[in-house]
Parts: C-alpha cells; structure tokens; sequence
C-alpha cells in the first residue's frame, strides 16, 4: 500500500524568474542581430556563436528538473556576462573588461541574492554595451561601409535601450515587491488577527504578532522559513494543525485546539494561496469566550429540557387525578352551570396535557434522547388515521378539508410512522388553527431514488392568513408564535413547527414554507424511506372502462375529485350544480354516479328509470348519522381519497389481508396462553357474548359493565388488550378510553378496540382519536375478531395459529337437549336461531346463555327506554336502543334490531316523533320477544325440577342478602343468592334475580340493592 | 513486523526519483516476501510526525519505520517515535549530511542503505535530543557556526554550488560583516548557569558530524548524557586564523579554545536573535532548551552479520 502525494509544488520566487529570464533572452537576442549585422570578418560569428550558447545554456538550465528556478535566475544572467566576456577577450583581448565581469560575477556569489543578480545583469551590460561600442566602432571603420556604421549604432541603441528597459522595469518590480513586503510586514504587526502563511513545504511565510505572541516568539520573523508544526510546542497540537493543513480546499471550521493543558476554540479559515498548491492562508480567531458561553447555554438548555421533560412528567399524575376526578363529578347530577364548568374544567385539562405532551417531545428532541423508529407500515392506514384526525377539527372549524395521495406510492413503506403522523398532524392542526375559511389540502406523492428507496413529499395547503416574509424565517423557532395581535386568539406552545422541523430532520427530511400574506400557506416536506416500489396503493385495471359523474357543490371537493380520477385515469363529468348535474345524469350513461345528500331526490327519480348505475353518497362528516332519503349502497364521507374511489370503482385497492390464506376462519382457530383481555360494555348480552367468543381462543377474559369500572380494571391489570364499547350510559367509550390514555405506562398502552354498532363509514375516525386503536362492528363477525386478535396481541402468547392446516373448531355442545331448547327458541317469531349461531361461532350453550341474559335484561330496557322518552331524554334513549340494537342482532331478532336501529338514528336526530310513533311497536315486539324467551326458560327451569319458591321466603332471604351487603360481607350475600336461584319466582322476578346475582358477581353491589328493594316494595 | 516507509520526495538523494524508491521498494518485498509493508510520501515538512502520531494511535504490533530521507527527515520521524517501546527506527542515508549516521563510520554507510540489512537486522536503543519544538538525533549549534551554515545553505540553494563551497564563502562573509561573532548567551545547564559572550555553542548526543568540522570525541552515544561544547568569545581576527583549520577538521588546533560541559538538559537564551541549527533544519530563535531522551530510540543497526 503506497501513500503517494504528488510531488511538492514549487515555491519559487515565480515573479523574478521571469523577469529575469526576460532579461537574459532579451540580452541573447541583441548580441545575436548586433552579430549577424556586422557582415565581415570572424567578428560577427563570435558574437553570434557566443550569443547562441548564451540562450542554450539558459533554456538548457531552466529544463533541469533537478534546479530550482532559483538557481537558474542564478545562473542564466551569469552566463550571459561570461558569455559577454569571453566575446570581449576573444575580440579585443581586452582584460580589464574581463576582469570587471567576473569582479561582478563575484559580488553576486558573496552578496547573493535577486537584486545582486540584477545588480550585475545591469551593470555589466551596461559596460560591455558602451566597451564593445567604443571598441568596435574602430575596426568597422577600417572596411565597414557607412550603413554598416548606422546599423551598428541603430543595432547598440536598440539593444541597449531594450537591456535598459528591461532592467528599469525588473528592478522597479524588486522594489514594488519590496515596498508591497513592507506594507505586508506593517499590516502582520498591527492585526490583531491570528494569521499564519505557509509555503508549499509547510513553512511559514509570514506570520502576524499576535499568533507569533500566541507561540511565545518574542520576534515573529522567528518563526518565518521554519516548519509551521516546528513552532507548535505540543503534540495534539501538532495533530491539530497537521489536520487544517491536509484540508486543500478553502474552508472555514470550529476547531478546539489544545493549549496550555487549556481547549482553545478557534474558527479556522484557510484558504490555498493557488490551486492544487499546499502553501495556504490560515487565520485564526479565537472564539473560546464565545464557546464557553454558547456550551453554558447548551448546558442550560440541556438541563432546562430535562427540567421541563421531569416537570411535564410529574405535572402529568396529579392531572390524571384532576381528569379522572373531574370526570366523576360529571356523572353526578349537575345543574347546567355546574356542568359548563365542569366542562371547562375538562376542555382545560385536555389542552394542558396537550402542552405536557409537546414540551416532553420538544425536551426529548432538544436533549438529542429522541428515536427515529423505522418499521413497515400501511401508508393507506397512516393517510386514512391522518384524514380522520383532522376530518373532525375541520369539520368544527367550518373548513373543508381535501386530499391528494397519488395512487404511486407504494402501499408498505419502511419508516417511523407515529412520528409521520406526529408531523402531518402538526402541520394539519397548524393550517386549520389558522385558517377561518376555505379549504385545506393534504397533498402525498412519491418519487423513486433507486430501486428500495423512495422521496416521500407531503405538502399541507391553506387558503388561511398566511404570513410576511420575515415572519416566515422565525417560523421553526421554538416558542415562536407569529404576529401576536394577529395570532391571540390561537392557543399553543408555538413548539408544535420546531418539534416537526426537528422530527423531519431527525428523518433525513427538510421542510419548507411559502406563503402569501393574506392568502395562506403550504408546508412541504419530504423524507427519505425505504419502500417496496414494485406496488402501487392503489390502481383500477381498465379505466377507460369507467365513465363516472359526481356531483359536488364544494369546489374544493370537486377539484380534489377531478385530480384524483385524472391520477386513476378516470373520466369524469364534474358538476356543481343540481340542474348540470341533473342534465349529464339523464344525458349520459354513466358506471359510477357520486353525488351530494343535496341530489338525493334526483337520484331516486332516476333509479324509478330502471337505470342503475353505482351509487355513491357523498356526504360531510357531520352527517355521517343521518339516514339517507335514498339508501345507495355506498356512503362515504368527505374528504374523499384515492384509495376509496379506486375501491368503489371496483379497482384494486392494497390492504392488509390476514385472512387471504384463510377466508373460512372458524371461532377459536388458534390458542392463546397467558393472554388476559378485558371487555367493557354495559350490555350483558354482549359482554357474554364477547367474553364466550374470546374463551374460545384460551384468553383470560374480564369484564366490565362500565367506564369507570373499566379504567379502575385497565389501571390495575396489564391486558394484552381491551374491548370497549363506544356507546355506554355514564361514561361512554371514548372518554373511558381518553382516561386509559392518561394513566401511567405501561397502563395507558394497552391496544384499545371499539366495539360499535355504529357502522358508518368515517365513524371509526372518532375511535382513533380518541386513542384508540381498531373497532370491530358490532354483531362481532368472527373474521374481524380474528384478524384484531391476531394485530393485537403479543405474538408470544399466540400458541398456534392454523392458517394452512385443517380448521381448528371450537367445541360444539351437541347435547340433545340443547337441540329441543333451540327447536323451541326457532318457533319464536322474528328470532333467526341459525344467525345468532353462526354470529357466536356455532356455540349452542353460548347462544342459549345469551339469550336467558337478554331475557333478564329486557325487562328493565323497556322500563329505561319507556322512561327516557316520556322525559325527553333522546340522548340517553339513544344509547339504550343501541344497545338493545347490538343484543337483538347478536342473537338473530334482525328485524327487531333493525327497528331498534332506526329508533337510535332518530334519536339522535332528535325525531321525537318518529320514536314516540315506533318506540310502542319496538315496546310490544320487545316485551313479546322476552314473554316468548321466558316461557321456554321457565319451561325448561320446570324441566330441571326447580322447586317453586315463596314470596315471603323470598322477602326473607334477600333482607338477608341485603343486610350481607350493608355489612359488606358478600359471601354471605352470594351465598344467599345461590339458595333463592335454586327455586323459582316466576319469569319476571326470576330475571331480575339473574340480574341481582350478576350484580353481585361483577361487584356492582349499589344497583343489586336498588334491584332489591324494588323486590321487596313489590 | 510490519515495515513503514517514510520518504521525503524532496530529499537530496530522491528528488525526482520518488517513484523508483517506491518500486525499489515494492519489488523488494514482494521478491522476498518480507511480511507487510506501507509506503508513506511526505507532502510538506513535518508531515510524517503528524501522519505518525496518528498513526501510531493505533498499532499495537512492532513496527519498523523506515526513513528515508536526510537529517530533516531522520529527525522527524525520530522525534514522532521516541518513546515507543513497539517502534524501531531504520534511517537510509538520503540526505547531503546524514549526520547521525556518520557516528556509525563511513564505510558502513552502504549498509545503511541496504533494504536487505535494515529490515533483518537488530536494534539498539540510542539516546535523543529533545526540545519542545524541534528534536534531533545528532547535534545542536547555536552561533557563529549555525549563521555560517544557514548563509551557506542559502547560497547552496541559490548556486547550486557544492555545501563545502558556500560554507566557506559564507563563513567567509561572516567573518568580514562580524555576523554572530561575539554575542551574549545565557546557558543553564541542569540548573547552573553560565553566563557570557560566546562564539559558538554545541550541543551534540554522537561524537562526530558533519565532513569532521567539530569532533566531539567527548560524546557517547550511549551515556544517557548530552554534551554541550562551548567555545567562548574570539575576536574576528583569531577566527580567521582558525577558520581553515576549523573547517578542514584539524580539531587538534582549537582544542584548547572549547570548553566541554555535560549534562541532562540544557537552555540557551540571548537578548538577540539566536542563530540555531537543529542538523539540518536552521533557524532564528531567543531561546532553546534540549534535553536528553535516554534509550529513546530502537536503531536499527545494519552490519554484514545481520545484528549487533
């Protein structure tokens, strides 16, 4: 291995030597015409002769590698006067002129230097010029013609002015330089600058005071023509500048220097004095006052950033506490001022955790301690969480909001996900804070780098305030909040763009703003992933196929819809009007119809044509509850995405499929150890059912009936995962999921699942706000628990999972008896026993215990929902009939939960008429459902010989289950029960004596005592 | 062993020939599979002490470095290693003096020379000149002697003229400007301090130098001391009757005149500017202190046996 430099450059003195070879040349030329002119005799060839070995030896001189251009300077001058000479002597045989050309030749070797040379140059020219004049004037005389004469003295005046001229202007240049070194010598001495220059050797060629002073050399002309590293006195300082001198490019650098057992931080500015040359400029300037206080501030930083990140974190218990408290108060009775502060004092909480959150990433990042996490996800789940997110804030602030995600990108992408989010949501909150009306767009493309890697661009647009110039270059500043009179009204940190800038940059990305004042703005950024580029998120085979029409009023919509058919292909018809809308309805044929709720009408007019194209009801987020006038087979809420109008048109759209291989997965087709779940839901039906299903996967299921009780679980157990009901009485799902949220790690983490009836498409963007993180539909379809099942939980504690091998079924209770009991239960009207079944995995005994739960429950429905109406109360009726919606349907009555269905729609429109009108017709259905189920119930109780119980032993025995409970002993309480369910009371007290014992096994003493004591009046 | 060439391309000896070294080189250990080897080509003037300090960071096996340049060159490198136990130093002599291996006698300078010899042969541990700027392996002069070398090293550069020829004209012209004849020093010598006018002042680790201007035949190599000859003030007049004797060697003539001191440390300083020459490399300074580094290099010793 060989460390070849190039050879060292030259550090000649390049300015003399031209000079000076001009001069010899110059002086070569003339002896040459002043010899070739003198036509007669030898005289002429000596001179000529001489004159030309004079010009050989100098260029022969100047072509030895070996010699240093000084050394030719040297030399060629001398050779020219020996040459000179030598004519002389030959010719005249003159000595004295000789000896004065070597007395010259003397003094320059003892006085040797640039000017001595040129001393000696001018000097014997000048007399060999005026000798050999005087000398040869004679000879000519002799046979030389007179224009011989003349052109002799033409050629010597020529000859001697050029050798004249030559002289005057090499020596004025000497004195130029000398006078130039003079004002460099005064200019080093007065800097107070720490300036070095150095050759192509590494010596120094001059070197300012105070850098001298800074060496401890008392005279800086000291340290000039001695190796730079030789005037360093230690090694690491040596090592230092050994490193600046290898630099061969200008540069400018912080460097700290070792000096003085001290660090020196200086700024290091070198720049070489020629191309490709070692010999540089280096200057110095100490900035270690500047450092030392710049590394106190980073200090300072440091240690304000751990304070805030160990404040924010201990700020975060006592909120949990003022949240979850606050929460309690809120479901007492309150009076509506009471409730308004209360609110408030909720609203409060939630920005303030909102500031903890970003001063903690904000610490983390400024602390260097944040990670970029990279893994493969969805980009479709990331852009469909993000659009969800910000469909609500942009719904409440009156703005619509629009996508564009180009159907390129590749559908898995390799990067950290949450903090993509984190970014896009920042920026998303950003534009709609400052955005009063109009639109904001969310803009996603990608571009290939190489065959793995792709250019990730996310652009965010507004049409809202936008900014100045100047304030765009503060913008990512930390606590920046721009224009505060403009910006008063907004809430925040003003962390939220520095935590982005940072966290794209943490990603390899840049950000950038535009803006226009007054008009709005648009973020871009992008980052670098890795990605599969084969796959695309989107794509619809034949689109020319497809000719689709959509009618949208919002003309920011429409052009979202107009870029994304041009980026699938798609011809489309555009119209913002119901009458243009109307004509290219009836004029054109149309695959694909998507129109606004405001078109409905027409749409119900043309489908009475027999036409029947797709259609798809475009509607806003708030109406997402509405019932439609029309029902269409697909209602989608805006803003609309690629994704979604390649799925409808029939395209094919990228998903995770976990159960491609296994379309028929059966309850229970795999087994877990050790994994514990738990399931909220006030409904005991369907926290039966739930908790029958997930036995079937081995799983250590728990329940709760309610938030509370729910949060009060999810704090003392880590569950692998939780189930939550979204509407529940009291405290619904995602506010009991928003108070797991605020609990401790690793509490707060655990994956949390929806379980909603609800199912609307966009409705699951509520979940996921809410910090959720999936939603099965309620009836709960085994392949959707399966597919959660398998997302969610550890894969450690998955023991098997069956996918090619056959299907691992559950157990099936085959028992005759339970066949007579469901023959009995199918000959009841509406119940489809072979659905409510299949929906619980073929489990007979489940499905028959669910049906004795609903049938304890439906008593007290009825009088809950019964009451609700009479007082008004449709939210709370609402959320009753939802879940008797989900229980009915979960058992297989479909038209009874599809009336249950339309009641809860009502109720939360606030038709108080259509639920006063249908509530009774549900009433009678519902309560003849229950009467039909107790009568087999008690059939069967008959059945197994249940002894008939007395009313007064009754009263007896649950006095004593009570006064068990005030004296919180509940063993005695639950034994006390397990006597009374051993007879019977007839089906309606034998319901509620179910409930009571449920009661008491989920420790919900409180609304067991109610349940007695209503017992006990009647 | 592994075996680091450090060339000056710039040495007097390898000026232009850089690439024929290098094949020299190359050839010879693929020829004779002599184990692993690198090549380093200095770029500017103590480049090879900070490519050494680096490099030696992080070598843990013994390596042999080879230098391959003149005094300059061997002065540096030995100044970059001293103190390494893992490091031997071989010195060719590529330079005009080669002060430092003269000691080792003239006829044996082919050996030095020798790829063959300096990679198989032993070593042995020599003492070094230190000081905290530069550091040499042979010999210190500060005064008369030092000017007359850095104005005949100037005229050597310019000329072209043989070193011989412009010391003397140099010496010469000295004598008749008075350059440095007679200044005022001030020597501490392991805490005693001399104080005085002073021609000239040596300070020397081996017993001979350069053509045999000053035999320092007090000097070993191996003592672990350095010796410092002083020789005190001369008017212009006795040095020119000196001056062809000093310079042709005939050191028994001036005996008489030096004075002979040694010690572990020493620290010259004057009002003036002091003229200094560290072997080769010449310079002006107010002060120097040199001390001795005992047993600081492993020297390489070629002999025709293969070790001493």
């Amino acid at each position: 291995m060989t460390h070849m430099n190039t050879s060292r450059s030259k550090s000649y003195a390049k300015h003399a030597e031209t000079l000076t070879l001009a001069s010899i040349y110059l002086f070569v030329t003339a002896s040459i015409v002043q010899g070739a002119l003198f036509v007669e005799g030898d005289y002429w060839k000596y001179r000529l002769i001489f004159g030309l070995v004079a010009a050989i030896v100098s260029t022969i001189l100047c072509r030895v590698k070996s010699f240093s251009a000084t050394t030719v300077a040297f030399w060629c001058p001398i050779t020219a006067v020996l040459a000179e000479a030598a004519v002389t002597y030959l010719i005249h045989g003159d000595k004295l002129f000789f000896v004065v050309m070597i007395a010259c030749l003397a003094i320059g070797l003892v006085f040797v230097n640039h000017m001595s040379i040129l001393l000696l140059v001018v000097v014997s020219d000048l007399i060999a010029g005026v000798m050999l004049f005087i000398l040869d004037v004679p000879i000519l005389g002799e046979s030389a013609s007179s224009m011989d004469i003349v052109m002799q003295l033409l050629t010597f005046n020529l000859a001697g002015v050029l050798m004249y001229a030559t002289c005057v202007f090499t020596v004025s240049q000497f004195l130029i330089a000398e006078k130039k070194s003079k004002t460099f010598d005064v200019l080093m001495e007065a800097t107070p600058s720490l300036i070095v220059l150095i050759d192509d050797e590494g010596r120094v060629e001059d070197i300012s005071k105070p850098l001298a002073d800074v060496l401890k050399l008392k005279n800086r002309k000291f340290a000039i023509g001695r190796p730079v590293l030789d005037l360093l006195k230690t090694k690491s300082l040596k090592m230092d500048f050994h490193e600046i001198l290898q630099e061969k490019q200008t540069f400018t650098k912080t460097v700290a220097l070792s000096y003085e057992n001290k660090e020196v931080w200086c700024i290091v500015c070198s720049a070489p004095l020629a191309e490709n040359r070692m010999a540089r400029f280096i200057e110095l300037t100490n900035i270690s006052s500047v450092m030392e206080a710049k590394l106190e501030a980073e200090s300072a930083t440091r240690a304000k950033s751990s304070f805030l990140a160990n404040m924010s974190h201990e700020i975060r218990t006592p909120m949990n506490a003022i949240v979850g408290m606050n929460e309690l108060i809120m479901l007492k009775p309150l009076d509506p001022e009471q409730l308004s502060q209360a609110m408030a004092v909720r609203s409060a909480a939630n920005s303030l955790l909102q500031i903890i959150n970003d001063i903690l990433d904000f610490s983390k990042i400024d602390a260097e301690k944040m990670e970029i996490f990279n893994s493969k996800f969805d980009f479709a789940s990331l852009v469909n969480d993000i659009v969800n997110i910000t469909n609500i804030k942009a719904s409440q602030a009156n703005v619509t909001f629009t996508t564009f995600i180009s159907k390129d990108i590749p559908p898995t992408v390799n990067g950290d996900e949450l903090r993509i989010k984190q970014c896009l949501i920042n920026l998303l909150n950003n534009a709609l804070k400052f955005t009063k009306e109009g639109n904001v767009c969310l803009t996603a493309f990608s571009e290939i780098i190489d065959e793995n890697k792709i250019k990730l661009s996310f652009s965010i647009k507004d049409t809202g305030i936008g900014m100045h110039e100047d304030e765009m270059s503060k913008l990512f500043g930390e606590f920046q909040q721009l224009d505060l009179n403009k910006t008063h009204t907004i809430a925040g940190t003003g962390l939220g763009l520095a935590i982005t800038k940072k966290l794209i940059e943490l990603m390899d990305g840049q950000i950038s703003v535009t803006s226009t004042y007054g008009q709005g703005s648009e973020f871009s950024f992008y980052i670098f992933c890795e990605a599969e580029i084969d796959d695309n998120l989107a794509t619809v085979a034949h689109p020319e196929n497809y000719h689709v029409l959509c009618y949208e009023p919002n003309v920011f919509h429409a052009d979202s819809f107009k870029q994304m058919a041009e980026n699938l292909s798609i011809g489309v018809d555009i119209c913002d009007t119901i009458q243009s809308f109307h004509d290219f309805l009836y004029e054109k044929e149309y695959t694909h119809v998507f129109f606004d709720k405001s078109a409905q009408r027409i749409i119900r007019e043309y489908s009475t044509g027999g036409k029947n194209p797709n259609f798809t009801l475009v509607k806003n987020f708030n109406d997402l509850l509405e019932s439609s006038v029309y029902p269409v087979e697909n209602q989608i809420s805006r803003p609309l995405m690629t994704t979604t109008l390649a799925e409808i048109l029939g395209g094919r759209v990228w998903k995770v499929k976990l159960d491609a291989s296994n379309p028929e997965i059966k309850l229970g087709a795999f087994k877990t150890k050790n994994a514990q779940v738990l399931v909220v839901d006030d409904n005991l039906v369907n926290l039966n059912v739930a908790k029958s299903m997930l036995s079937q996967y081995g799983i250590d299921v728990s329940t709760a009936t309610g938030g509370l009780e729910g949060v009060d679980k999810a704090q003392k157990t880590m569950y692998d995962m939780i189930f939550m009901d979204h509407m529940m009485p009291e405290v619904d799902g995602i506010e009991t999921t928003m108070m797991i949220r605020g609990l401790e790690e690793p509490f707060k983490s655990v994956p949390i699942i929806a379980l909603t009836a609800n199912a609307i498409t966009g409705i699951e963007s509520l979940f996921y706000e809410a910090g959720m993180d999936g939603f099965i539909s309620k009836p709960i379809i085994v392949k959707s628990l399966h597919e959660i099942l398998i997302k969610f939980l550890p894969k450690e504690k998955i023991l098997t999972l069956v996918e090619d091998s056959p299907v691992q079924t559950p157990e099936i209770d085959e028992t005759q008896e339970n066949d007579q009991l469901l023959e009995k239960f199918s000959a009841i009207e509406g119940l489809e026993v072979e659905t409510g079944l299949k929906l619980m995995g073929d489990m007979k005994d489940t499905y028959i215990h669910t049906l004795e739960i609903l049938n304890q429950t439906i008593p007290e429905t009825c009088k809950r929902l019964s009451a609700f109406l009479q007082e008004n109360n449709l939210p709370r009726f609402a959320i009753d009939v939802h879940g008797a919606k989900g229980s009915l349907a979960n058992v297989g009555m479909r038209e009874l939960s599809a009336l249950a269905k339309e009641l809860e729609f009502a109720a939360k429109a606030e038709d108080m008429e259509f639920c006063e009108k249908n509530f009774s017709v549900f009433h009678a259905s519902f309560k003849k459902f229950s009467e039909d189920l107790a009568i087999i119930f008690n059939e069967e109780k008959k059945a197994q010989n249940l002894k008939q119980g007395d009313s007064a032993e009754l009263n007896v025995l649950l006095k004593t289950v009570l006064e068990a409970l005030a004296a919180f002993d509940t063993d005695t309480a639950v034994d006390q029960m397990k006597v009374i369910l051993s007879s019977t009371y007839g089906s309606e007290i034998d319901s509620v004596l179910q409930s009571i014992d449920k009661d008491l096994d989920t420790f919900n003493f409180k609304h067991a005592k109610i349940l007695i004591h209503t017992l006990l009046k009647e | 062993m592994k075996h680091l060439f450090i060339i000056n391309p710039v040495a007097r000896k390898i000026k232009g020939k850089v690439e024929k070294h290098i094949h020299t080189i190359e050839t010879f250990f693929s020829d004779k599979h002599r184990g692993e080897f690198e090549i380093y080509v200095t770029r500017w003037s103590r480049d090879a002490i900070g490519f050494l300090h680096k490099y030696l960071e992080n070598c843990e096996q013994t390596l042999r470095i080879h230098a391959y340049g003149g005094s300059g060159t061997h002065f540096e490198v030995a100044s970059a290693i001293a103190g390494f136990s893992n490091v031997e130093l071989a010195l060719y002599p590529m330079g005009k003096h080669d002060s430092f291996l003269r000691y080792f006698g003239e006829s044996n300078r082919h050996l030095f020379s020798s790829l063959e010899h300096q990679t198989t042969c032993g070593t042995m541990k020599v003492n070094f000149l230190s000081s905290a700027s530069d550091s040499t392996m042979a010999h210190v002069t500060v005064g008369f002697e030092a000017s007359c070398y850095q104005s005949g090293d100037v005229m050597a550069k310019k000329t072209g003229l043989p070193d011989g020829f412009c010391f003397k004209i140099a010496s010469l012209r000295n004598l008749l400007t008075g350059t440095n004849i007679n200044q005022k020093y001030k020597v501490e010598l392991d805490g005693v301090t001399l104080d005085g006018y002073y021609t000239s002042l040596f300070i020397s680790n081996t017993p001979r130098t350069a053509t045999n201007i000053i035999s320092a035949d007090c000097t070993e190599l191996t003592d672990n001391l350095l010796d410092l000859y002083i020789t005190p003030s001369l008017t212009t007049a006795e040095l020119i009757g000196l001056i062809f004797a000093y310079s042709s060697g005939d050191y028994d003539k001036f005996t008489d005149r030096i004075v002979h001191y040694q010690g572990h440390k020493v620290k010259i300083s004057s009002e003036q500017a002091m003229c200094i020459a560290y072997e080769g490399e010449l310079f002006y300074d107010d002060e120097v202190e040199v001390e001795i580094s005992p047993q600081a290099i492993n020297f390489v010793v070629p002999t025709e046996r293969g070790s001493l």
